[in-house]
């Protein structure tokens, strides 16, 4: 019985000697006799480890596979990136057709979806090439948009399998427009310096007021009434003059565009 | 020297080369460590309570000390594991046969790698990483280690078995 009180008195104190040493761990009070005993031991541990690494190799494999295996999976990071940057072009174009799709659905008009193939690379000639034409019954001078039917350009150029589409910010862009909240505010959207729009011909008679939305007038054939083209932000009225104009803030920025909607003709 | 301490000896060689070959890990003080934890249980088993209980704490305690694991994962649990096999042993005195010695040295293995993984979590990895400590991945390494340790037992029974010493003589004696 003594005996067995006397081993119990040793596993307990063993146990408060090993919570100690926890402690003073923990304290750092430990720390130079731990930087002495691990420089003391190192070349034992070396050698014991360099021995059992020739007895048992790390990995089955040869040096020279290791690094074949490790360029090979560089390689493969390096693809993998590039299918990533892919992937989540094509789900933010995806994201921006489905906001077209329901657009066109609303309005009851239909429209094709397309990519950009090809951006001017004259900064003053804004005009991109989209890889849907003729076949997929796309016609000129068919409005293309954007998001939530934000007028992007129009269509000036078409072959069977692509289209060229001439922005409205180019200065050769003209599109009959109206202000939402004054229907009878009609004029002209130009393109401005491939930057901006201008809408002028507006009535004097017609109040204007900065923040208004411009948006097509629906006298042109090939374009419906109501799809969005700006927001006015100053307004240049003269007294005398027989109209005023307006310049207006694109919703858009041609450099970020991708995917697109193009308004097909009736068939 | 008596025979025991020989059996026990070779079974620490033996254990540390099947270490080496089956060993998850060949990091020289791991090699010592993992062979350690089996052979002081036995020697607990076989009676030798000082001795075994100075082993643990000062052989325990070295290799934390010199050991890159969180300090305490390897004395704290031997410890723990030692007093449990003596608190196990002390009731079943009378059942000295190959299979409760095996048992018992089972539990307390297992108890040992158990409180391993969880003074890891505690001490080391974070609760947060509880779920990698105990991964598939790492149970099976413990297994292996596991495996290991009760050969090494075993190994240990067989030579002081094989030496002649009855386990009632080993057991009156202690250091």
């Amino acid at each position: 019985m003594a005996r067995v009180s006397s081993v119990q008195r040793q596993l307990a104190t063993a146990g408060l000697i090993v919570l100690g040493f926890i402690s003073l761990h923990a304290l750092g009070a430990l720390q130079p006799i731990e930087r002495v005993l691990v420089a003391a031991t190192s070349p034992m541990t070396r050698l014991i480890d360099r021995a059992v690494r020739a007895i048992v190799p790390a990995s089955d494999l040869s040096p020279d596979e290791l690094q074949t295996r490790v360029t090979e999976l560089e390689r493969l990071l390096a693809e993998i990136s590039v299918e990533n940057v892919d992937l989540r072009t094509t789900l933010e174009a995806t994201g921006q057709i489905v906001e077209q799709r329901a657009f066109l659905s609303s309005r009851r008009l239909e429209g094709v979806s397309g990519r950009i193939v090809a951006r001017s690379a004259d900064p003053s000639i804004r005009t991109i090439r989209v890889d849907v034409g003729s076949e997929s019954r796309v016609a000129i001078d068919a409005p293309v948009i954007i998001a939530n039917g934000v007028l992007i350009g129009r269509v000036v150029e078409v072959s069977p399998t692509t289209s060229t589409i001439l922005l409205t910010t180019d200065a050769r862009s003209s599109v009959a427009a109206t202000i939402s909240d004054n229907a009878l505010a009609e004029g002209v959207v130009n393109g401005d310096r491939g930057l901006a729009l201008t809408m002028e011909l507006i009535p004097q008679n017609h109040l204007v007021s900065p923040g208004a939305i411009v948006m097509t007038s629906g006298t042109e054939p090939s374009v419906p009434r109501g799809i969005v083209i700006g927001l006015v932000e100053r307004v240049d009225r003269f007294e005398g003059a027989l109209f005023q104009s307006a310049q207006l803030r694109p919703l858009y920025a041609a450099p970020q565009l991708d995917g697109v909607t193009i308004i097909q003709r009736a068939p | 020297m008596n025979r025991t301490v020989i059996g026990l000896s070779v079974a620490v060689i033996l254990a540390a080369v099947l270490h080496v070959f089956v060993g998850p890990a060949v990091w020289p003080p791991l090699m010592i460590a993992s062979p350690l934890t089996p052979l002081l249980l036995a020697l607990m088993l076989f009676g030798r309570y000082r001795f075994s209980i100075t082993a643990a704490v000062v052989a325990g305690i070295t290799i934390d000390l010199i050991s890159p694991l969180p300090f305490g994962v390897t004395s704290l649990p031997l410890i723990i594991g030692l007093t449990l096999v003596y608190v196990l042993s002390q009731r079943s005195v009378t059942d000295r046969s190959l299979i409760a010695f095996t048992i018992l040295l089972g539990i307390g293995l297992i108890v040992t790698h158990l409180l391993q993984l969880v003074f890891m979590v505690i001490i080391f990895d974070g609760l947060e990483n509880a779920s990698i400590t105990f991964s598939r991945s790492a149970l099976e390494r413990h297994g292996i280690q596991l495996i290991q340790q009760l050969i090494t037992c075993l190994l240990a029974y067989g030579i002081i078995r094989l030496s002649g010493r009855s386990y009632a003589t080993l057991a009156s004696r202690t250091f």
